[in-house]
């Protein structure tokens, strides 16, 4: 066990020094002089030459890597020609909404997806299992920005429930800051209505990025409990006369949940990148808006920014996830393990 | 009369041929597989046959015809330029089926070119194209494309580069697996006893087992591949304007979003209906080749 973890982080590490080979290595394929990128259209040679220097542009290409990593360790990123600002600062500003958007669409996928497969499996075929046969089936064929502008239609332009997008109202101004999610501040703030509007702002974005993942969630845990409620201790249980409740609580779901947060996990990739998206459609200041804004103006170290710390995010968690599995079951031996 | 003699052998053979496809690919097994195939030939049609079966130019701009509703001659409306939105969502078919298989073959291409050469190999040569599997497997698949379709510069075929780049890590574990697992079977050992070069094993023995769960895995990824290209294009970086590609279309749409709703809608509907066809053809496809993975 202690062999599997060590070996586990010291991939981790190596897979981490690799993607940041990669995302360097991005930036200097760019078509183009970065230093003339940085320098604007109109800038005159001597500035360019100027901010090579500055930027250590004119260094070799391996000097410079370990330039940037150096930066990367004092959490200096670069700097954002869209903001004009070190891209450190624009993440500490976006980073919540983002982290905010996710945690949301994080918990309907869990309230919604696992219960959903759990009914499904106990009488596959039944009503329960074919209607939500054909929201998973057209869950995962829903492309993102189709969903989102969908929405936005039916719910903001026709129904005149729900606000088409942001994070508060136009008039609305943020509650003081402490975490920087505006549902937790709120309330900490003791102000109801403007809890309200933010739980209002949030209804569509984080439907819109959980579907595809919720309807993944939902497939998987329904095929792993019907795996599950097949098995020889279930059938056991059952025959001791444990009452139904009691089989699912204590045999099945505890069984049926270890695949299921595996397959979790792998989903935060798919929400990382599904921010990007929903961002957009609903112009949700966040880190997914702020990479596609420097994207029209070809603005690098705000792209290489979020690629990196999204990237980092995906692999902790799987990390944790990993490990989580590990604890909670200790008939698990991986590979060196004997 | 010699032509009357050979016809009708060569009609057997190809009879033959789909008997023995129709044997392989048992499609009646499967309801999945059989909606999907139906859903996905009317997609392909649409494809082959949008010049034929569009009513207009996709790309003639009509300024006198802007933002029409849904009418008679215009049964889909028209966009912010006067184009027919009906003629464009059908021509985008084209472009996302062509840009799926590129994907796809692409990825194929690279994927399983390093997985049965590091699973063959072993080795630092099997350690090394492993770990560059990881790394690209550890970036969020839509932000890798992102990041490397915006380095690029935007464009179709950079967006396509940058999608197939998220897949081809997905092949070569299935494809490295494959080469692991016959590596040491008998009949590879003797191709190499009878002095059969690596190459020739590779092309003629390694690759045609792992087949199967490489047609499984193509089935699997054209829908998403299709959804990565049309979510790149939407945020810029895919197919550019004039180019009728759905997910360029709902980004320019968007801005007309409230009253005029079929210019997002028509693309949108497509766009769905065509991964809803894809992902049922892959599923059923996966039931029917990988019966042992089925969990219903």
């Amino acid at each position: 066990m202690i062999y599997f973890v060590v070996k586990r982080l010291f991939l981790i590490v190596i897979v981490i020094a690799g993607m940041s080979v990669f995302t360097f290595g991005l930036t200097r394929v760019i078509p183009g002089d970065p230093a003339r990128l940085l320098a604007g259209p109109e800038a005159r040679l001597e500035q360019v030459e100027q901010l090579r220097e500055q930027y250590g542009l004119n260094k070799p290409i391996v000097e410079q890597y370990f330039g940037y990593m150096a930066g990367l360790f004092r959490g200096d990123f670069g700097q954002s020609l869209t903001t004009r600002r070190p891209v450190a600062e624009d993440f500490a500003q976006f980073v919540p909404a983002t982290v905010e958007l996710t945690l949301a669409a994080l918990i309907l996928i869990v309230l919604i997806g696992l219960p959903l497969g759990f009914l499904s499996a106990r009488r596959p075929n039944g009503i329960v299992d074919q209607a939500s046969r054909l929201l998973t089936i057209a869950g995962m064929s829903m492309p993102v920005f189709w969903l989102g502008v969908l929405f936005q239609i039916v719910f903001f332009k026709w129904l005149r429930v729900l606000p088409a997008g942001g994070r508060l109202g136009i008039i609305e101004s943020a509650p003081p800051h402490v975490t920087g999610f505006y549902t937790i501040d709120a309330l900490m703030a003791g102000n109801m209505d403007l809890l309200l509007s933010a739980l209002q702002h949030l209804v569509l974005p984080s439907f819109t990025l959980a579907l595809a993942s919720l309807a993944t969630i939902t497939r998987v845990s329904r095929a792993t409990v019907i795996g599950v409620l097949r098995t020889d201790y279930v059938r056991t249980a059952r025959a001791r006369g444990l009452s139904e409740r009691q089989v699912m609580t204590r045999h099945v779901f505890k069984n049926a949940m270890i695949p299921t947060v595996t397959v979790l996990g792998m989903q935060i990739g798919i929400l990382l990148g599904g921010n990007l998206i929903v961002e957009v459609v609903f112009s949700w200041p966040g880190i997914g808006l702020y990479a596609v804004n420097a994207i029209k103006n070809l603005d690098f170290a705000p792209i290489m920014g979020v690629m990196l710390i999204s990237a980092l995010a995906y692999v902790m968690v799987n990390l944790i996830v990993d490990l989580v599995y590990l604890a909670l079951n200790p008939r698990i031996t991986y590979a060196g393990d004997k | 009369m010699s032509g009357s003699a050979t016809a009708p052998s060569r009609r057997r053979t190809i009879a033959d041929r789909l008997s023995g496809l129709a044997t392989r690919f048992p499609i009646n097994k499967s309801r999945t597989a059989r909606i999907g195939l139906a859903l996905t030939l009317i997609v392909l049609f649409v494809a082959v046959a949008s010049p034929l079966i569009a009513p207009y130019d996709p790309i003639a701009v009509d300024s006198a015809q802007r933002l029409q509703p849904p009418s008679a001659e215009h049964w889909l409306g028209t966009d912010q330029q006067g184009r027919d939105v009906l003629s464009r969502t059908l021509y985008g078919s084209r472009i996302s089926i062509l840009s799926a298989v590129v994907i796809v073959a692409l990825a194929v291409l690279i994927g399983v070119t390093a997985g049965i050469v590091a699973g063959y190999s072993g080795g630092w040569i099997d350690e090394t194209l492993m770990r560059i599997a990881d790394v690209f497997l550890a970036f969020p698949p839509l932000l890798l494309a992102m990041g490397v379709a915006a380095a690029l510069g935007p464009s179709l075929t950079n967006a396509i580069i940058a999608t197939s780049l998220v897949w081809w890590p997905w092949y070569a574990r299935v494809a490295r697996a494959e080469a692991l697992y016959i590596k040491h079977e008998g009949f590879v050992d003797a191709a190499r006893t009878v002095g059969a070069s690596h190459l020739r094993i590779l092309v003629t023995h390694v690759l045609p087992v792992a087949r199967t769960p490489i047609i499984v895995q193509i089935s699997l990824s054209l829908g998403a591949a299709i959804v990565t290209l049309a979510s790149l294009s939407f945020i810029g970086l895919g197919a550019q304007p004039p180019v009728p590609e759905w997910g360029t279309m709902i980004a320019d749409g968007r801005a007309y979003l409230l009253n005029q709703w079929w210019i997002v809608t028509a693309p949108g509907v497509a766009i769905f209906l065509t991964i809803m066809a894809f992902n049922l053809l892959g599923d059923g496809i996966q039931e029917i080749l990988s019966p042992h993975e089925r969990n219903s």
